[in-house]
């Protein structure tokens, strides 16, 4: 791509290739989507100079190719990391040990990926998932009861943060008073530009800190489960076998890790930005309290408009031929979810929030041998969350001119804060 | 073309043809038979396309391997013939073989 297009939608290819992975290019939903449709309609697998990330890569932006990518994980490996990393540097094997990378199932490629997960995929299967939705409702209840009478809150740490963290910290057997400080910990690591988080406006130290400390903590309750097992997830991990053998320390802790990261940020981010979508958009918000039993479609769409993760990154294996261009192995290639998502060919109207959407193949939760695992609970986090919120507090909106805040972040699409109103309520819910 | 039959949980009965190598799942998502859901596609980690094979055909197809059986486990309607349908591989042989859908969430 030689031609400056200044001016052109999505702006220059120039601005595109350097704002991929540039924090800052996503506090302005327009200009990314723009980008992104860009991208899709002429140069769908996009060589892209990205000076400012400090490495060049290949992106992917179009549904199929996104998919397929994704699915063919013996081309594409997770070898370095199942997301865009800070950096472009090399993470040395002292690192990915001290980082947890070299037993986490995000960075592992099969058959050592499956090993690791299989174990563990029975305990978020749907059905062990649908056990848990009572103690669900009665989480979702009891944060609206919390926050009702006040009259007023700011959504993201309040109900849409609080909600993920009581139901993985419960779930994983991490005492109450330790949950603000794991809080805090897991969105240095997974949203380090948030500057509500950020240490020294450096992103990349936010980072190391927030790992190091969740991975710290997770080594400590590790050692208290092998010392004095107790009825909960921590304790079960620990019982898990790998090629016959318990899992070592550092395994269990890295597990840890993962459940924590994962299950609190998409969520949060999908109950927020799901919230506004219904607040935004009255006439869904309508159709959602006329037809309670659209609350699973309405879920999904929520994911596939918000794609809280949106970018993966996975290196090219060998060289290859994929959509016409012709990669190298040790490539990088960006696979853009968060486009996938919105590609016209795949979804009509693609921009509009539509919780009747059918059929609704996203790629919110990814796809392939990396899908996400937590993703029925997520889903039933999500459902009771609205099916309950929007008759609880049936006069929610946003407050005057606090307009939400998105998250600078290419891994993450949420909001830093949500300033709601509406009229207290002393019981919220019975 | 092998003929299957699907009992769904309402007692009515699906019968459709199947591809040979196709899964079940796969063959009851194809055909629309409802309650079988294939969430992650056949990776046994979803657990939500879960089947009872009827005893008559419950010895000539091959066993459940032990991930399979590790599924199995957490459900608690645990009889015999109970297996996820994706890994139930459509032959010619199955010709016939009937199954009934489990309560999938």
């Amino acid at each position: 791509m030689n031609e400056s297009g200044c001016g052109r939608m999505g702006g220059s290819w120039e601005e595109i290739d350097n704002g991929l992975l540039n924090p800052e290019w996503y506090g302005d939903r327009d200009r990314y989507v723009a980008g992104f449709a860009r991208l899709r309609a002429e140069d769908p697998v996009h060589w892209t100079e990205n000076d400012s990330f400090g490495r060049h890569h290949w992106t992917l932006s179009r549904y199929s190719d996104v998919s397929d990518y994704l699915t063919n994980d013996r081309l594409f490996s997770s070898r370095w990391d199942t997301r865009a990393p800070n950096s472009p540097e090399r993470r040395t094997p002292e690192v990915r040990h001290a980082q947890g990378w070299d037993v986490s199932i995000s960075a592992m490629d099969n058959p050592l990926h499956n090993v690791y997960r299989r174990p563990v995929n029975k305990h978020f299967s749907a059905p062990m998932v649908a056990k848990m939705a009572d103690s669900i409702r009665a989480t979702v209840d009891g944060i609206i009861r919390e926050v009702g009478p006040t009259g007023s809150c700011d959504f993201v740490a309040e109900v849409a943060g609080e909600l993920p963290v009581r139901v993985i910290m419960s779930l994983l057997g991490v005492p109450e008073s330790d949950w603000e400080k794991l809080r805090r910990a897991t969105s240095r690591w997974r949203t380090p530009a948030d500057p509500r988080w950020m240490i020294d406006n450096d992103r990349i130290k936010t980072f190391d800190v927030g790992i190091t400390e969740v991975l710290d903590y997770c080594s400590e309750l590790a050692q208290s489960r092998r010392r004095e097992p107790k009825d909960d997830f921590a304790t079960l991990i620990g019982t898990i076998r790998v090629d016959g053998d318990l899992l070592s320390l550092h395994e269990i802790k890295t597990w840890f890790s993962v459940i924590i990261a994962a299950g609190l940020e998409t969520t949060r981010n999908a109950a927020a930005v799901g919230t506004w979508l219904f607040i935004t958009h009255p006439d869904q918000r309508e159709l959602l309290a006329a037809t309670p039993g659209l609350v699973g479609s309405a879920v999904d769409e929520v994911l596939r408009w918000v794609s809280p993760s949106r970018t993966r990154l996975r290196i090219c294996n060998e060289d290859t031929e994929f959509g016409g261009q012709k990669m190298h192995s040790g490539d990088w290639v960006i696979g853009l979810l968060g486009s996938a998502n919105l590609d016209e060919s795949v979804f009509d109207d693609p921009l509009k929030f539509d919780i009747t959407r059918s059929p609704n193949e996203h790629l919110g939760f990814g796809k392939g041998i990396h899908g996400c695992l937590g993703r029925n609970l997520a889903r039933l986090e999500l459902k009771t969350l609205f099916s309950r919120l929007f008759t609880a507090l049936p006069d929610l909106t946003l407050a005057p001119d606090a307009a939400p805040y998105w998250i600078p972040d290419y891994n993450v699409t949420g909001f830093s804060s949500m300033k709601v109103e509406y009229t207290p309520v002393d019981t919220a819910t019975r | 073309m092998t003929k299957v039959r699907f009992v769904t949980s309402d007692g009515h009965i699906c019968e459709v043809d199947a591809v040979d190598s196709d899964s079940m799942m796969r063959t009851a998502i194809k055909n629309g038979v409802p309650g079988i859901i294939g969430e992650c596609g056949g990776e046994m980690a979803c657990g939500t396309c879960h089947v009872f094979v009827d005893e008559a055909w419950i010895d000539r197809i091959p066993e459940p391997g032990s991930e399979e059986l590790d599924m199995l486990g957490i459900f608690e309607d645990d009889e015999p013939g109970s297996r996820l349908s994706c890994q139930i591989k459509v032959r010619p042989e199955l010709d016939g073989l009937t199954v009934t859908v489990a309560q999938n969430s």
